[in-house]
């Protein structure tokens, strides 16, 4: 028994490190390339990120089994009893307060990443950087509130893994039509 | 099969029937999936314009920072206040507290009003300025020669489907805010799931449609 | 229409008021609604196709009967390639929306789903009411996409409405790309609201309904080919409304958002559109496209798989192995649609790859197909009319999907594009196949639905025709696209005038003969009809469970009553397909069955 967990252990590294080392791939062409125009770059990193996420797929379902992810990302886990609940609830009501002051402390934050934005439209940074970094606060923004407005965050974990995947593998496999968008230009 | 039919363990975890198994009633399931459907409707029209945009020989940047995009950054603010306050009715509403969610859904409504009347007021300065959906200003045309008639069309096309989500998303808050007496928690936060999901499209459709449309010094 | 609501009153002839059979929130009621609206759907649909053959066997003949259909756009009874190709989109879109994915899913979905997995009624009633209505809306639209257009049946651009001339509008000086195309694209977005709003509906339902004991391994396959079917709906339908609303403003406002510059078309330069990309909306469209192929089929499979392993009296082959599959053929489709544009100018990279995750489908279409087969091994099968359609289904799937395999690689796709080969191939997997399990599903829930059992003998006669007659039509078109017969060409070759392509001489017969199978095939399914007419109001009365079978639709009276299950939960002890349990007493064990899990242990 020892020996399996073990083994699971040693195969669970070893396709972390492998993940790990398809991502550093993956940056390293972006790092190189900087995507001038070349739709074979955008190909690498999307093929090199596809296989990290391959790689890592194992070792997290593995997680998800051993309730790793649930220790660490489930703050309201199920009550036990009717009176565990009505405990919870009563804790729930007493943290609105600090609840509140939590969505305040959020709400700064995404003010803070549009004044960032705007900031940077002001001293008009470079159009390649400028496009990353907008790009990142948005995601950044998306995520803040996705995961504290609308609660997400204190969902159970098994709705986090229906929803966001399902929409970001979507939203990703759109990124297809962007090699036609730069060929377009130059067919013409 | 006819092993796992022997064993009965029915009810020993929520995925096996008579419970909700994300703990979560319907009516939150069904807008999160609805939510997850319509970025796909924004997340294509956006895709739609970077592709337009990257296949485009000269793309029009006609937003002066003073006063466009701060105008738009004013628009933002509301949006992003009316987030919190929406925040503030949902946690209101749930401790049962209609009264206050009440008011503080009004609040929201009153932002998301004034987004809608400002962005009107844009609208109806562009458009003064000459830009329709299917052509550019004269003026436009000259300082960016060859540029592409579909600034217009994607400005419009995407902006006023959001409007139309915002203005829907008013006229959701105002029945639920009127007939509060009749809606329990789980309405006012499945509203305010909505709410907060137009504001997140709009954390999009600022950087790509203005931020990046800033007009050069 | 009139006729469907009318046959819809006439099932629950005592009680007809409007909010109980028209604005209806019963699922059981909706089913049927649906259920009507495809028929409706599949007579219009059908009626095209056979007016289609009529013109490619013997092109530009004269038939008198054709002034009387189209006073208009047939005046001299003839049919002008115009008039054809606006049959062959009506005929697509038709039979696409309206009846794949309007019966197998909204038909039988939302009829049993509930009640397999035993719920009283689906999660969000008063928007599956809506959805449907939707849906009905948005036939009325298509139909009057039929008359607005002037000398033909609607617009002309086939049912992927490619642009940029479905776009032009006007500037095309084209007929049949007017009006027509406004009311298309209307239609399609309207579809597209309440196909979403009904996966929503399927998904939570679905997911949060299911009744005591009934976990995810015992849902019958049926339930998990719906779910499926609408968490594709649910991702796959938004993409097309985008799209759809942006042709429209194309059309409509002027824009161009695929339409590019310099366009020269009917001797006119198009000069007040450009900038626009006519790929775009290839993209956008066959991003939902090819999911939708697989939301015709899958409710297929789901109600195969499940009707196989009754009429087999074994378990299904492969339980977790289905399921899997199942998923993986819906995860795999959204990866795989710029396989129906590798000679679009669509970038060779990605033609690539999307060749080889095509050519991937085949491993879990292979392991479903496989699963079935070992279903029916050394099994006693019962062969009822329902179980022959199924199988009937495994047939045309493997001899569709197979050709699925030559048209997925990029070489081989260069010669056979938008030739018969392409019609062949879909016709036979996502037409025919699809319809087969449609078929199926009516043979088999039939008496769940109404209370009366169906013909058997007219079944089997209808089946052995059909089967025939279908493969009587596509194999020769496979042959036909080898040799070079373009697709939605009005005709290929004339005997009487001599025109058309030489070196399609040859296939005339073969052409002859396909339009003879077609009407063959058209006039066989008059006898399903009349089956389906006859038994309503003359069948022998139905039994609770008269095939015998395990899962939970087969506990409750035929018809159901309103709550499904008279205001108490079932508790769920088996999974859905328990049959010739060693040591049982019967060779099925109910799933409601507490006793029968002792006897099998």
């Amino acid at each position: 028994m020892e020996h399996r967990v073990k083994e699971t252990k040693f195969f669970n590294m070893t396709l972390l490190l492998l993940a790990g080392l398809a991502v550093l791939a993956a940056l390293w062409d972006a790092g190189t390339s900087q995507f001038r125009g070349g739709t074979d770059d955008l190909f690498f990193v999307l093929a090199a990120l596809l296989v990290a996420l391959l790689f890592a797929t194992p070792p997290i379902l593995f997680g998800i089994r051993s309730g790793w992810f649930h220790e660490k990302f489930v703050i309201d886990d199920e009550p036990a009893s009717s009176e565990a609940h009505a405990a919870a609830e009563a804790r729930e009501a007493d943290s609105h307060g600090g609840k509140n002051s939590l969505f305040i402390f959020v709400w700064i934050a995404l003010l803070a990443l549009t004044g960032l934005e705007v900031f940077l439209g002001y001293v008009q940074l470079r159009k390649d950087l400028m496009l990353t970094i907008l790009m990142g606060a948005s995601i950044i923004k998306a995520a803040l509130i996705v995961a504290y407005f609308m609660h997400l965050r204190f969902e159970r974990m098994s709705l986090v893994l229906t929803i966001v995947p399902a929409t970001v593998v979507c939203l990703c496999l759109m990124l297809i039509l962007f090699p036609d968008g730069f060929r377009l230009l130059h067919l013409r | 099969m006819s092993e796992a039919g022997v064993e009965s363990y029915a009810g020993a975890s929520e995925w096996d029937g008579g419970a909700l198994p994300y703990k979560v009633g319907h009516k939150k399931l069904g807008m999160w999936l609805f939510i997850m459907s319509d970025s796909l409707t924004f997340g294509a029209l956006l895709f739609a314009y970077s592709y337009a945009r990257i296949a485009s020989v000269e793309w029009p940047k006609p937003f002066p920072f003073f006063p466009s995009i701060v105008f738009s950054s004013v628009m933002t603010l509301c949006l992003l206040s009316s987030s919190l306050t929406m925040v503030m009715a949902v946690s209101a509403a749930k401790r049962r507290d209609k009264r206050t969610a009440r008011k503080w859904i009004f609040a929201t409504m009153f932002f998301g009003a004034a987004f809608v009347v400002l962005h009107l007021i844009e609208w109806g300065h562009l458009i003064g300025d000459g830009l329709m959906a299917f052509e550019l200003p004269e003026e436009w045309l000259k300082m960016w020669p060859g540029a592409s008639p579909l600034f217009g069309a994607t400005f419009f096309g995407i902006t006023g489907l959001h409007m139309f989500h915002v203005f829907s998303g008013l006229c959701y808050l105002g029945v639920i805010a009127l007939f509060i007496k009749r809606f329990d928690e789980e309405h006012v936060e499945v509203s305010g799931l909505y709410w907060h999901f137009v504001d997140l499209v709009w954390m999009f459709v600022f950087p790509l449609i203005y931020l990046l449309s800033i007009k050069p010094s | 229409m009139a006729e469907h609501e009318a046959a819809v009153h006439a099932h629950h002839p005592p009680t007809g008021f409007i909010r109980k059979y028209i604005f209806s929130v019963d699922h059981k009621i909706i089913g049927i609604q649906y259920y009507f609206l495809a028929i409706f759907s599949v007579i219009v649909g059908m009626t095209m196709s056979v007016l289609m053959r009529l013109q490619l066997g013997w092109p530009g003949q004269q038939f008198g009967f054709l002034k009387w259909i189209f006073p208009n756009a047939a005046a001299d009874g003839t049919i002008s390639p115009e008039l054809y190709l606006s049959l062959v989109t009506m005929h697509g879109t038709i039979m696409v929306f309206f009846v794949l994915t309007t019966a197998p899913q909204g038909g039988f979905g939302n009829y049993f789903l509930p009640i397999q997995i035993g719920a009283a009624d689906m999660a969000f009633p008063v928007l599956n009411m809506l959805s449907f209505w939707t849906t009905f809306l948005a036939l009325v639209a298509m139909i009057g996409a039929i008359f607005v257009e002037t000398g033909v049946v609607g617009p002309i651009g086939g049912w992927t409405g490619y642009a940029p001339l479905s776009a032009l509008g006007e500037a095309s000086g084209q007929k049949g790309q007017t009006e027509g195309v406004v009311l298309w694209i209307i239609s399609i977005a309207l579809f597209c609201i309440a196909s979403l709003l009904g996966a929503l509906n399927f998904i939570t339902t679905m997911l949060n309904m299911r009744t005591k004991g009934m976990s995810l391994t015992r849902l019958p396959l049926s339930c998990w080919g719906w779910f499926t079917t609408a968490v594709l709906a649910l991702l796959s339908f938004p993409v097309l409304l985008a799209g759809g609303v942006l042709l429209l403003l194309d059309h409509v406002a002027g824009t161009s958002f695929f339409i590019p510059a310099n366009l020269y078309v009917n001797d006119k330069l198009i000069t007040e559109h450009g900038g626009g990309s006519p790929i775009m909306w290839q993209h956008l469209f066959w991003f939902f496209g090819h999911p939708e192929v697989y939301i015709a089929i899958l409710p297929g499979m789901g109600a195969t798989s499940h009707i196989l392993a009754t009429f087999a009296r074994k378990p299904i082959f492969g339980y977790r192995a289905m399921v899997y599959a199942i998923f993986a053929i819906g995860l795999l489709g959204f990866f795989v649609w710029g396989h129906h544009m590798f000679i679009s100018g669509m970038d060779p990279r990605t033609g690539m790859m999307f060749s080889l995750i095509t050519l991937t489908i085949g491993v879990p279409s292979a392991i479903k197909t496989f699963n079935w087969l070992g279903t029916l091994w050394g099994a006693r099968i019962r062969f009822t009319t329902a179980m022959l359609f199924s199988i009937g289904f495994v047939s045309l799937f493997v001899s569709g999907g197979v050709t699925g395999m030559f048209l997925g690689q990029t070489s081989l796709d260069l010669q056979l594009h938008d030739t018969y080969f392409v019609v062949g191939h879909f016709h036979m997997i996502m037409g025919v196949a699809a319809i087969f399990g449609m078929f199926a599903g009516t043979y088999y829930w039939f008496p769940k639905m109404f209370g009366k059992m169906m013909a058997e003998g007219v079944g089997k006669l209808h089946f052995w025709l059909t089967f025939i007659g279908v493969n009587a039509i596509f194999i020769p078109m496979h042959i036909m696209g080898i040799v070079g017969a373009p697709r939605r060409y009005a005709f290929h070759w004339n005997e009487v005038t001599g025109e058309g392509f030489e070196y399609l001489k040859g296939i005339v017969p073969v052409t002859k003969f396909v339009s003879y199978a077609a009407f063959f095939t058209a006039a066989v399914q008059i006898l399903f009809f009349i089956n389906l007419a006859w038994s309503l109001y003359k069948g022998k009365k139905a039994a609770v469970n008269p095939w015998e079978a395990t899962s939970l639709e087969w506990t409750i009276p035929s018809p159901p009553p309103h709550d499904n299950f008279g205001g108490h939960e079932p508790t769920v002890y088996h999974g859905p397909y328990e049959y010739s349990v060693p040591g049982a007493k019967t060779d099925f064990v109910m799933q409601t069955d507490p006793t029968g899990a002792k006897a099998g242990g």
